[in-house]
């Protein structure tokens, strides 16, 4: 992974002085998620006063967590959760809005302010879809304002959907826990009263069976080793030739190693008889696997297109068929249903200049995911996609140093993400408190100016 | 064969891509290579911290150093170190002598589990010194005093500092395997033209079946190196016709080897899984064939009373009297080929009607082999041949041709270093 | 014949240095004429032949152990090492006509009737025999009967002897017979068949064999000291061609027959081609050559009793 120095050297007593004084971009060591550390390391201070506030505060002081309604000037808070969720004009939102506001200088590093509201595009009434997108503007600004770690998301709700459903619990918590630590100015929508709240946080993903392609290096790595801390059991799939380090990783996450590429006219029913002879059982499904081949589309030629397209997008839409035809691929009990997670890329948001092939298959793996979810929904399953920006991984270590060390600083956490960021966020998208979260595509970006 | 308990059941196999000597693996030593085969194995078959009943391989040219190289290997693994582990030896016979006595222990009920296998490496064989030094070293370890001590020493001369490394040849004949295979061929009157339609054919095979992804769950990557790199997809009876024979030159116009139809020395390992039905089952793991028998053969080869790489012809014979088969009753043969001629030999011994009755003592000739049935995933002259981890490549290649043909046969023939060789059936499920 | 005048068994080394004042004094012209040939024969007490030089030999030549677990009995060549010094001790007497220096070893025939182990003292004899007319000199027999300690050779019979060699040598440029006497063969075509085995000998196999058998002849030893004696390059000794033709191949109760006829002579380092092929149950021949030049080294033959 490639090593940001200069984050490291911020956090030492004289780096940061001498990097305050030039007025130099000032990383902050972020807060992420360990199994054993507390959720959230300080109050938790609930603000806007409605029905779905007191149900939260219920949900937050059963986590065992400092929860406030008021709160001191000299003490320190590490998240805000503000609610919206009744707003029907903008005029409406200013209370809650400064009370946030005069909280921001108490802030703890790594804090999290979260907004609650309902999907602005659940109403045809103009002034309630005004609030409701007044509180998305804001939670973006609010993001690009939070220092020292912190972040700013938002769980935007389903018009109908109670606050109580397990899945509003799980992105809360998502995004309060160190997990989310690379994500701000983010909307996590919740649709379905489905979902499931785990026995044992620590192990979301018990007795689950999970597929990670492109699994021996790099992000697809830290995606096993998370699903696998999780409690998944892990089936990595590399190509053939990646089988070395695809062994180290299955080896490492107990869990076994198929060599397969995925452009194979039957990868997903070779995965699916995998699945089926080790596990008995196929509950998540990462499609990590992908490839650049930049080059500026007045010189691309079909070979760097149609691999891009091939890898990136054409054999997930196949493997995805296979998939919904499975009944291995489905938990007709309960309501919690198998998950796909794609991976996309803030390129396919924003484009990205010499990547029009790539771009063109993260952009597709959007459209999939969004055009899929309906499918899964049948099975009580999701499919989201999370888009990452900028990530400290081999293939970045690549890059120009000038070119790396501006891409890494522009976003609001003016740092790069690593694999495991990217890994956690779809670790929670896979698991049963999410359930209530599909056809997402989340960014695990820090804010990244592209494509904001 | 008498009733057996129970099955020996092939789960699955892996090995490393063959390379050539001195290339892509030659600072790569049997253990790291033996490990990388074993990680390979436990990850595609989730056997971390299992605890098997035993891991079974060896290598032909092994360093001092490596006595327990085996046990050293797995311990490398995330296997259970409480899995036992011992080193096996029968020259190029290692890898399928340490998977059929596997087999053996499996059927008996001795063992639920194991891993049987075999590395060679010819980058990083043993140097050792000269027999004059070594015994004056060890005469200076038993001195009692520095006086006899450096009176031991003073007896080095230069000579004895030249290191030897360890000959290709039979230390009871002096002559290379590719000069016994020579007086074999010629005496069988094997052609050049057949031993080089043999290796194209290999190469082919081999080639086509990287092609058709039949190696995708088979062998894993060392190294860089994805696939054996000995293999030539191009290979054509014209090209290798160029090639001036390398052994039995004396042969003058007879002589028929080249290093085409011999093959090349190779570095490489693999390993093969092996279980009872009931443990496989329990471990939700694939049920490839059945390990159904072995015999082993020797012939008296050192005055040419018969050729050195011959035994697997006399293995053969007893072995398929015990199990009431012929020739007829196999899907697939995996003749291993240390040389083109060794694979003709051995069919031309079983076709002729003289031999199988005056040496093998049958009624009739074992027959021929329908060459569509012969190494269809390519053998040793295409993929190369690192000594000890050649059974371990035809077994799981075989044993993954038969699966999900139940009943179906396959049949091994290995021939080893010392006159010695082994053949096998095993059989689809 | 006469009663054998019994010697001390006699030093090499010591021969080998009367060899060389022998080939400066020269006891007879070599144009001279032979009266009378010698029928002296000599006799030595040999205390046995060691466990050491038996375990010096092995490993030498690599076969089993003389630890009486695998093998008991010594092979031929090993009781051929314990008869030379006597054989040589003959062939420098006064009375026997040929030189010693430029000796050539031409044929050894071998009847070894009883096994013989490491330890035994034994009684043996030399003498000589059959010389005759050879178109480049003069050839001889020496003989060797090893008999065992103790026993009263005047009265022995062919079966108390252990051991018995016939060892021909030819005295080269010492014409004892008229020289169109001499027969000359023709050359004999050799095609050489389908080798068994290979030899590789390093520079150093004559020393090597002269350290086990005390045949330090200077011929055998080195590039140097063979240019003295006129060859080009050191050869390696007759016997130790015989050694490995008969490596693992004689009988342990011993009553086996064997000869080995010498032609091309081995230049060290060297490599020598080997066949061995069976005659009949219980009948083997051997042939070594040159595998480059096709010259035939020597050719042999085993009969197992």
């Amino acid at each position: 992974m490639a090593q940001d120095s200069y984050t490291e050297f911020v956090n030492t007593g004289v780096g940061k002085k001498i990097t305050k004084a030039l007025g130099l971009p000032q990383p902050a060591k972020l807060r992420r998620y360990t199994p054993d550390a507390p959720l959230i390391p300080g109050p938790v201070v609930l603000l806007g006063a409605s029905e779905a506030s007191d149900i939260l505060a219920r949900r937050l002081l059963g986590w065992g967590l400092d929860v406030r309604r008021h709160i001191g000037p000299k003490e320190k808070v590490a998240a805000v959760v503000a609610l919206f969720d009744t707003a029907a004009t903008p005029a409406q939102l200013s209370e809650t809005v400064l009370a946030v506001g005069g909280l921001l200088k108490q802030l703890k590093a790594s804090a999290r302010v979260i907004t609650v509201f309902r999907d602005p595009a659940h109403t045809e009434d103009p002034a309630v879809r005004a609030a409701r997108k007044g509180v998305e503007g804001l939670t973006r600004s609010l993001a690009h304002e939070m220092r020292a770690g912190s972040t700013a998301n938002g769980i935007v709700l389903h018009e109908e959907l109670d606050i109580a459903s397990p899945s509003v619990a799980g992105a809360l918590r998502f995004l309060l826990s160190g997990r989310s630590a690379f994500v701000s100015g983010q909307f996590i929508t919740v649709d379905s009263v489905n979902g499931a709240l785990p026995e044992d946080w620590a192990a979301p993903l018990a007795g689950q069976v999970a597929v990670v392609t492109g699994a021996a290096r790099g992000i697809g790595a830290a995606i096993a080793r998370t699903l696998h801390r999780d409690g998944a059991r892990v089936i990595a799939v590399d190509i053939p030739a990646a089988g070395e380090q695809l062994a180290a990783v299955a080896n490492e996450v107990a869990g076994t190693a198929l060599q397969l590429d995925i452009t194979d006219d039957d990868a997903g029913e070779q995965i699916l008889s995998h699945a089926d002879q080790y596990y008995g059982r196929l509950d998540i499904v990462v499609h990590n696997a992908g490839i650049t081949r930049d080059k500026l589309l007045a010189n691309m030629d079909s070979a760097r297109w149609d691999s891009v397209i091939a890898v990136n997008i054409e054999s997930q839409l196949r493997m995805n068929r296979a998939l919904l035809k499975s009944d291995l691929f489905n938990r007709p009990e309960g309501t919690v249903g198998p998950r796909i997670v794609s991976l996309a890329s803030t390129s396919g948001i924003a484009g990205n200049r010499g990547q029009s092939n790539y771009a063109a298959s993260k952009a597709g793996v959007i459209g999939m995911v969004s055009a899929s979810s309906a499918q899964l929904q049948a099975r009580h399953g999701t499919i989201n996609a999370v888009a990452p920006g900028f990530i400290e991984t081999e293939m970045t270590a690549k890059m120009p140093f000038a070119t790396r060390e501006v891409a890494r600083r522009l976003n609001s956490l003016n740092q790069g993400g690593r694999p495991e960021d990217v890994a956690e966020t779809i670790a929670y998208l896979a698991s049963p408190a999410a359930a209530g979260t599909s056809g997402l595509t989340l960014r695990v970006c820090g804010q990244n100016l592209v494509g904001a | 064969m008498a009733e057996t308990p129970r099955d020996a059941v092939i789960i699955g196999g892996n090995r490393i891509p063959f390379a050539r000597a001195h290339g892509a693996y030659a600072k790569s030593s049997n253990q790291d290579m033996l490990t990388s085969a074993l990680n390979g194995l436990v990850a595609r078959y989730g056997l971390q911290g299992e605890q098997l009943g035993a891991v079974a391989g060896g290598a032909v040219l092994k360093h001092s150093k490596n006595f327990n190289l085996v046990r050293e290997s797995a311990l490398g693994t995330p296997l259970d170190p409480k899995t036992p582990a011992y080193d096996v030896q029968m020259a190029c016979a290692t890898g399928t002598e340490a998977i059929g006595s596997l087999a053996n222990k499996i059927k008996l009920g001795q063992i639920d589990s194991a891993i049987g296998g075999g590395v060679d490496s010819i980058s990083d064989a043993p140097i050792v010194v000269s027999d004059q030094l070594r015994g004056i070293l060890m005469e200076a370890t038993r001195a009692k005093t520095a006086g006899q001590r450096l009176k031991a020493l003073a007896k080095i001369r230069p000579a004895h500092l030249a290191p030897q490394a360890p000959g290709t040849g039979e230390p009871r004949t002096g002559l290379s395997m590719g000069e016994h295979m020579a007086v074999t061929a010629n005496k069988w009157g094997i052609t050049r033209e057949e031993q080089d339609e043999l290796a194209v054919a290999s190469h082919r095979n081999l080639a086509a079946a990287y092609e058709s992804g039949f190696f995708n769950d088979l062998i894993s990557p060392f190294k860089g190196l994805s696939a054996d790199n000995n293999m030539r997809a191009d290979s054509s009876v014209d090209k290798l016709a160029k090639l001036s024979p390398v052994f039995g030159k004396d042969l003058g116009e007879s002589a028929t080897m080249t290093a085409a139809n011999s093959t090349p020395l190779t570095d490489g390992a693999s390993a093969v899984l092996l279980g009872s039905e009931e443990w496989a089952d329990a471990h939700d793991l694939p049920k490839l064939a059945n390990f159904v028998d072995y015999e082993q053969g020797a012939v008296d080869f050192v005055d040419g009373a018969e050729g050195l790489l011959m035994a697997p012809t006399y293995a053969a014979a007893r072995m398929l009297k015990r199990n009431n088969l012929t020739f007829e009753d196999f899907e697939y043969f995996e003749i291993h080929e240390a040389f083109a001629s060794t694979v003709l030999a051995q069919m031309k011994a079983w076709e002729s009607e003289d031999f199988c009755r005056d040496v093998l003592g049958l009624d009739k000739p074992l027959g021929s082999i329908d060459r569509s049935k012969l190494n269809v995933n390519g053998s040793s002259l295409a993929a190369g041949h690192p000594f000890a981890a050649t059974g371990g490549r035809i077994v799981a290649t075989l044993a993954k041709l038969l699966y999900g043909k139940p009943g179906k046969r396959g049949f091994i023939s290995v021939c080893a270093a010392g006159g010695q060789g082994i053949t096998a059936i095993i059989e689809g499920r | 014949m006469n009663e054998p005048i019994r010697i001390p068994l006699p030093k090499l080394s010591r021969l080998y240095q009367k060899a060389g004042l022998d080939a400066v004094r020269s006891k007879l012209a070599s144009a001279g004429r032979l009266t009378a040939f010698p029928e002296q024969s000599v006799v030595a007490d040999h205390p046995g032949i060691s466990d050491d030089q038996a375990e010096q030999y092995r490993r030498l030549l690599g076969g089993e152990a003389f630890d009486k677990a695998h093998r008991l009995s010594l092979p031929s060549v090993l009781l051929h090492i314990a008869g030379f010094p006597v054989q040589m001790a003959l062939m420098s007497r006064d009375a026997f006509p040929l030189p010693l220096m430029g000796m050539v070893h031409l044929s050894n025939e071998v009847l070894h009737s009883q096994p013989v182990g490491a330890g035994t003292p034994l009684q043996i004899l030399a003498r000589a025999d059959h010389f005759a007319p050879h178109r480049r000199g003069t050839q001889a027999d020496v003989i060797i009967e090893i008999y065992p300690a103790g026993m009263d050779i005047a009265t022995a019979g062919p079966a108390d002897c252990l051991y018995s060699s016939t060892s021909r040598y030819l005295g080269m440029g010492t014409y004892l017979f008229p020289k169109e006497e001499g027969s000359s063969s023709p050359r004999e075509d050799f095609t050489p068949p389908p080798k068994t085995a290979l030899w590789t000998l390093g520079s150093d196999a004559g020393r090597q064999y002269a350290a086990v058998s005390g045949d330090y002849n200077p011929i055998h030893l080195s590039g140097v000291t063979a240019k003295a004696l006129g060859q080009k390059r050191a050869i390696v000794h007759g016997m130790y061609l015989a050694a490995r033709m008969l490596e693992g191949r004689e009988p342990e109760s011993a009553g086996h027959r064997w000869d080995i006829t010498f032609e091309a002579p081995v230049g060290l380092p060297g490599k020598v081609a080997f066949a061995a092929e069976q005659v009949d149950e219980k009948t083997q021949q051997f042939v070594g050559w040159d595998p480059r030049k096709g010259r035939r080294h020597f050719s042999g033959k085993l009969a197992l009793p």
